[in-house]
């Protein structure tokens, strides 16, 4: 199950109700950028790819770990600080 | 999955995308998991606040770390007797002569607590009471000493809640804790509500994440179970409570989307202002555009997101049949945990209270206006309208109007012929309190009608999207009546 590219709303929404003509210049102020982005298509693809990556690993790796959290609880208290779960851990 | 530095500053090793990717990412893990989410956000959130409202050197020693995933922060604001009533705080701050101050006090309900860092709401020894005189502080929980790391606050507590186990809520005890004081002297409060509008939005995405997650598994269950012969899906008042459920989702996120995208200028520009004090015309320009959407959307998404979150994941616990009520489906794991969106960053009811005294006061500022613009949004000046959505939504805007103008005049009681168009007529605090008890439906009543706008906005440039704004005014009509028929009482 990925988030994002299993979503056809998340999609569109994405592409068509984010302002990208006034956000992009607000963080890139030419192109092509330093980090090698020729024009905006490009840089709105790669940020729709990270996207995509993190849908598949919500999807796919942090959900299954909800149940075991909900039993375990994020950590527990050791002499006046909090020892982070490992199930938590492994999300950090 | 690095994503603790998806939308910081690559100067400290952050990826540097737009927050609006951040927080759609954000979005992601709400709905794989919201205690998850709500520990997340302890990390890029208290960076960005580092970066814009602390000095350089701490930027550079705790934005790095916090990218890496070693070291978290948390907003220090609930005392065990006063939640919502931050004006009445008890800690307090004395000021050395190193030019650190010593903090004495204690803190509850504080989310990740101990992930190291800590922005504190204290009082200066014989600073005003009140909100004028809360003050900023930063505080690390280990200091470094000859003997090795000691305490500079304790967490005394790890609450056990009915949810969202998997984020740790704490009580903290400042015991002389050694803190740098944020911004200037008695200056804590404006910055802390900065923090506070981009958490509560956050709690709308997480309430989409929730909202998402219940419907997910609502409709993977009646897609294969059959009952009387059919899929669950397919018997009728199924059907017909599945398309209610999915519309307010699919409408909620498109208002959740938008308020995003204006939040992303909003943030960014905030921060070029704070830091350079140099924006262009143009940037002036979207930044007080964008800072007046943020300020009206916040308590209305905060609110939307939450109370929808809680009504529709117990609704899946019923989609479920038996199934719903039993723990080997996580349908009521995500009710339980929707119970904290309700609560934290402001109860939903301190949200209608600021959405109803935001809404009074545009009003009361130009009440002549808003009174002829009664007369001028009639439906009839809306026949010159080429599109359906635009006609539809003056109808449903001069309702909202006419509705609310009618239940204002009811609470106030103007003298029209004297005093009604007076700014000062409206500003007497004693004619709040009449209208105070209506302000959760006009909490909903603006949601509603700021979700059908942006549908409006879209379907005017994509007819395809037409559907989804008839759909959700079939679905809030009957809300509105409520509402109105509420506001006659």
């Amino acid at each position: 199950m990925n988030y994002y590219s299993d979503s056809s709303e998340w999609r569109y929404l994405f592409k068509n109700a984010i302002d990208w003509e006034n956000i992009i210049p607000l963080y890139k102020l030419a192109f092509p950028t330093s980090d090698g982005f020729l024009d905006q298509k490009e840089l709105i693809q790669f940020y729709e790819d990270l996207l995509t990556s993190t849908g598949k690993w919500t999807g796919e790796i942090l959900t299954p770990r909800a149940k075991e959290l909900d039993q375990v609880g994020g950590g527990y208290l050791v002499d006046g600080h909090v020892e982070i779960s490992e199930v938590l851990q492994k999300t950090y | 999955m690095d994503l603790h530095g998806l939308s910081l500053d690559p100067k400290y090793g952050g990826m540097g995308t737009p927050v609006s990717v951040g927080l759609i990412a954000f979005e992601q893990i709400s709905r794989a998991c919201v205690s998850t989410s709500s520990q997340i956000g302890f990390f890029a959130p208290i960076a960005d606040m580092i970066e814009r409202f602390c000095d350089s050197d701490l930027q550079e020693k705790f934005i790095p770390k916090i990218i890496k995933g070693e070291i978290s922060g948390s907003m220090c604001l609930t005392e065990p007797n006063f939640g919502s009533d931050v004006g009445s705080l008890r800690t307090t701050a004395e000021r050395q002569s190193n030019g650190t101050y010593l903090l004495n006090g204690t803190k509850c309900f504080i989310t990740n607590a101990g992930g190291g860092l800590a922005f504190i709401l204290a009082r200066i020894k014989g600073a005003p009471e009140g909100l004028e005189g809360v003050s900023l502080f930063f505080a690390e929980e280990w200091l470094e000493s000859s003997e090795g790391k000691l305490h500079n606050y304790k967490i005394s507590k790890i609450e056990e809640k009915m949810g969202m186990h998997g984020s740790i809520t704490c009580e903290v005890v400042y015991d002389n804790t050694i803190a740098r004081l944020v911004g200037q002297e008695n200056q804590g409060f404006g910055m802390m509500v900065y923090l506070m509008n981009e958490a509560r939005i956050s709690v709308g995405i997480q309430g989409l994440g929730l909202i998402e997650a219940s419907l997910a598994l609502a409709r993977d269950y009646a897609e294969n179970r059959k009952q009387f012969g059919k899929y669950l899906m397919d018997l009728p008042l199924y059907r017909r409570n599945f398309q209610d459920w999915e519309t307010e989702r699919d409408a909620f996120r498109v208002l959740m989307v938008d308020t995003i995208s204006f939040f992303d200028i909003y943030q960014r520009l905030d921060l070029k202002k704070r830091h350079t004090e140099d924006l262009s015309e143009k940037e002036a320009e979207l930044f007080k555009k964008a800072s007046q959407v943020i300020r009206h959307r916040t308590p209305l998404v905060k609110y939307y997101g939450a109370e929808t979150s809680a009504t529709l994941s117990q609704k899946v616990i019923q989609a479920l049949g038996g199934y719903g009520y039993m723990n080997e489906y996580s349908a009521g794991r995500i009710h339980r945990d929707s119970f904290g969106a309700l609560l934290y960053e402001g109860t939903s009811q301190i949200q209608a209270l600021m959405a109803m005294k935001d809404f009074i006061k545009s009003m009361m500022k130009y009440p002549a206006n808003f009174i002829q613009t009664l007369v001028t949004s009639h439906p009839i000046g809306s026949l010159m309208n080429t599109s359906d959505f635009d006609r539809s939504l003056s109808n449903v805007n001069y309702e909202f109007r006419k509705n609310i103008s009618a239940l204002i005049i009811r609470c106030f009681r103007p003298e029209l012929s004297k005093r009604v168009f007076k700014k000062e007529y409206w500003q007497e605090a004693e004619r709040f309190d009449k209208i105070m008890i209506h302000a959760e439906t006009l909490c909903q009543a603006l949601a509603y009608s700021e979700t059908l706008s942006i549908l409006g906005l879209h379907a005017n440039k994509d007819k395809s999207r037409g559907d989804l704004y008839f759909r959700y005014l079939k679905l809030v009509t009957p809300r509105f009546a409520q509402i109105y028929a509420d506001w006659k009482c």
